[in-house]
């Protein structure tokens, strides 16, 4: 008895782990009761409607046959529905797709002691059911489980349906082998098979939503570029109407020193804005289209922006949609915190085949437990609800790209200012 | 009234043909396959072995495309809008027809559809009538010699009893706000009271009454009919529930 109680305590467990990475944390220590709950139900399930009694039967799911399988998913669909309080169709391709994860982390962590010819016994009756969690670990590190649960939410079709066929197949699996007394080889390439396809889809999925991401973004910012090369034109035009003005100047000057003053007086009016300069040398018609924009908008209050840029975004570890967000959240944050009559200030350059990026603004120094706390997720200096997540994305962005961030006080032009900004390689 | 039924009807007639069109092939198909394993007594054996699953999945079968426009008519406030044209009893007893209806043929047709294939179309297979004795079955007579009239009287037995289950949905579907006990609270009601009456060694369990010919000579009228009856209670004590306890409105203002 203590054995079954163990056994589905620690099923409980990792279905819980794999219902929270996939539907997210909703009630914070109260989360901690769902493995009890998700126990009881695999207790349940087992003595009441299991026929085979043999432990090693039991390893992979909580169930010995496809109907006992229904009977763990269908109460497992209102338990995350009244749990998570999520949308229905969330709910509903969460609760496949954490039955499916669930099973893919056992069968990964049993194929291999499989293979070294462990087939029974308590090494893998335990064994599986404890480096499955750690496999679930590993996973959600990668941020896999994030991105799955992002899609989720999102209701992305091609997920759904991969949750789905991924759970069909491994039950399929699953049945073939409590039917033929696990045979691990047959298993192995079938689950191998199972994983590539997965893998495959989502990366195409993946690709798909970047790319769509992408015009998303090309479609928002190309008509600022276009709106940038308009006013250079109109410049260049007038540029060549005042060389000209220099050149008649010169021609009937009477003297050198008055050739010299009219040149000077002329040139003055010909010379390109810097801030503009900077956006046409930048690589990414994307950013420097996003930077217009955020330059005019600060222009309407009052806030000068001077860019520098030394460096490119092209061919770095973080697409450019990635770098517009990243560049979008800490411009609005500056602009946000600053005054009429301030100066942002916005610099790239390459730093050992890295590219930093910072951003400052003027502001009164803070401690070093101020500038750790803006990171975290929910912090915001306004008490709006739905705020606080533009740089808890920044963090997350960078971590996952293996970036660093910066984040400091500084004085710029005798004003204290605050900088952050990333470096990302 | 009655073209209110039939609207609603209408309303259903998606999910509840495409769910009749699939469990009747299903059905079908296994009445004709599944009986090559078994020894046959009787013609009707092919159908009993065929339509093994259904009592495990009606619940979920004559619940999930029924109940769940309900819920949805509910909380999208569909049902107040009702309120200017027809009165909260006539809208509900019309939705109930329409649901009752749609359950009963569900349940209806793939067993009579399923029954007829297995009297006349499924492939033939030797009946030893003599390899069982004694042989009981309920309806003994009607089961070998008028398995017609059995067919026919059990599957409206059959529907009946998913009418009823289709009820309790009904009901969780105007008080409930979580579409998933609403769909699924009938399917996990049946394991229950299956698992619980199982474990006193009774044959009372609701499963018992859809399929009398499972618990062999130890089932009674009496056992046959507290099935039914106890869930008839279980809807009772579920609308007191949720109208005294909970003081839940059907018609959220």
């Amino acid at each position: 008895m203590t054995d079954l109680i163990a056994q589905c305590f620690l099923d409980g467990v990792l279905l819980t782990l794999c219902g929270l990475g996939l539907l997210g944390r909703q009630r914070g220590k109260r989360d901690l009761l769902l493995p009890l709950v998700y126990t009881a139900l695999c207790l349940v399930i087992r003595m009441c409607f299991c026929r085979n009694l043999a432990p090693a039967v039991f390893v992979l799911l909580p169930a010995d046959h496809l109907l006992a399988v229904l009977y763990l998913l269908v109460p497992a669909l209102p338990l995350n529905s009244s749990w998570y309080r999520t949308r229905e169709r969330t709910v509903f391709w969460g609760t496949l797709a954490q039955f499916a994860l669930f099973l893919l982390l056992r069968e990964a962590c049993l194929l291999p002691l499989a293979a070294l010819g462990l087939s029974d016994g308590p090494v893998v009756l335990y064994g599986v059911r404890l480096l499955s969690p750690l496999l679930w670990a590993a996973f959600a590190g990668w941020g896999l489980l994030r991105w799955l649960r992002e899609q989720l939410a999102e209701e992305d079709t091609a997920v759904q349906a991969v949750s789905a066929a991924t759970l069909a197949a491994l039950l399929l699996l699953w049945q073939f082998q409590v039917q033929q007394n696990q045979p691990w080889l047959a298993g192995a390439i079938l689950l191998s098979l199972v994983i590539l396809l997965d893998g495959g889809l989502l990366l195409w999925e993946q690709r798909r939503i970047r790319e769509q991401q992408h015009t998303r973004l090309l479609e928002q910012y190309l008509p600022m570029v276009e709106e940038l090369v308009e006013s250079v034109r109109a410049r260049q035009h007038a540029y060549r109407n005042q060389m000209m003005a220099v050149s008649a100047a010169v021609s009937t000057a009477d003297s050198l020193e008055a050739a010299r003053s009219a040149v000077s007086a002329l040139a003055g009016e010909a010379v390109l804005d810097e801030t503009d300069r900077q956006l046409l040398r930048c690589d990414s018609k994307l950013i420097s289209g996003m930077l217009y924009g955020k330059i005019r908008q600060a222009g309407l209050r009052h806030i000068r922006v001077e860019a520098s840029l030394n460096g490119g975004f092209l061919r770095r570890s973080l697409p450019e949609s990635s770098w517009v967000e990243i560049l979008g959240v800490l411009l609005d944050n500056a602009l946000e915190a600053s005054q009429p009559d301030d100066v942002v200030y916005l610099r790239t350059e390459d730093q050992d085949g890295a590219l930093r990026l910072t951003v400052s603004n003027p502001c009164p120094p803070k401690s070093n437990a101020e500038l750790a706390e803006m990171f975290r997720r929910g912090y915001s200096t306004k008490a709006d609800h739905g705020r606080g997540y533009g740089l808890y994305n920044v963090r997350q962005i960078v971590e996952r790209a293996g970036g660093k961030l910066v984040v400091r006080n500084e004085e710029i032009g005798g004003a204290s200012c605050l900088t952050i900004g990333v470096i990302l390689s | 009234m009655t073209r209110l039924i039939l609207l609603e009807l209408r309303k259903l007639a998606k999910p509840v043909l495409t769910v009749l069109g699939l469990l009747t092939a299903v059905t079908c198909v296994l009445c004709c396959t599944l009986f090559r394993d078994y020894a046959l007594c009787y013609a009707l054996d092919k159908w009993e072995i065929g339509t093994e699953f259904l009592p495990l999945l009606f619940p979920l079968i004559v619940t999930v495309p029924v109940c769940w426009q309900l819920y949805y008519e509910r909380r999208d406030r569909f049902l107040v809008y009702t309120l200017p044209r027809i009165s909260k009893g006539g809208y509900l007893a019309a939705k109930w027809t329409a649901c009752a209806v749609s359950a009963f043929v569900l349940l209806f047709v793939p067993y009579v559809l399923s029954g007829l294939t297995a009297l006349y179309l499924a492939p033939y297979a030797e009946l030893h009538p003599e390899w069982v004795r004694p042989y009981f079955h309920i309806f003994l007579t009607w089961y070998t010699k008028y398995p017609l009239m059995y067919l026919f009287v059990l599957s409206l037995w059959k529907g009946l009893l998913g009418v009823l289950t289709m009820t309790f949905g009904f009901v969780l579907a105007l008080f409930s706000s979580n579409l998933f006990v609403v769909l699924t609270a009938p399917f996990v009601y049946a394991l229950l009271d299956n698992f619980l009456w199982s474990a006193l060694r009774i044959p009372n369990c609701f499963l018992a009454a859809f399929e009398p010919y499972k618990f062999g000579s130890s089932l009674t009228v009496q056992h046959w009919l507290w099935g039914p009856i106890q869930l008839t209670l279980v809807i009772c004590l579920t609308v007191l529930y949720y109208t005294r306890l909970r003081r839940r409105s059907i018609y959220p203002l």
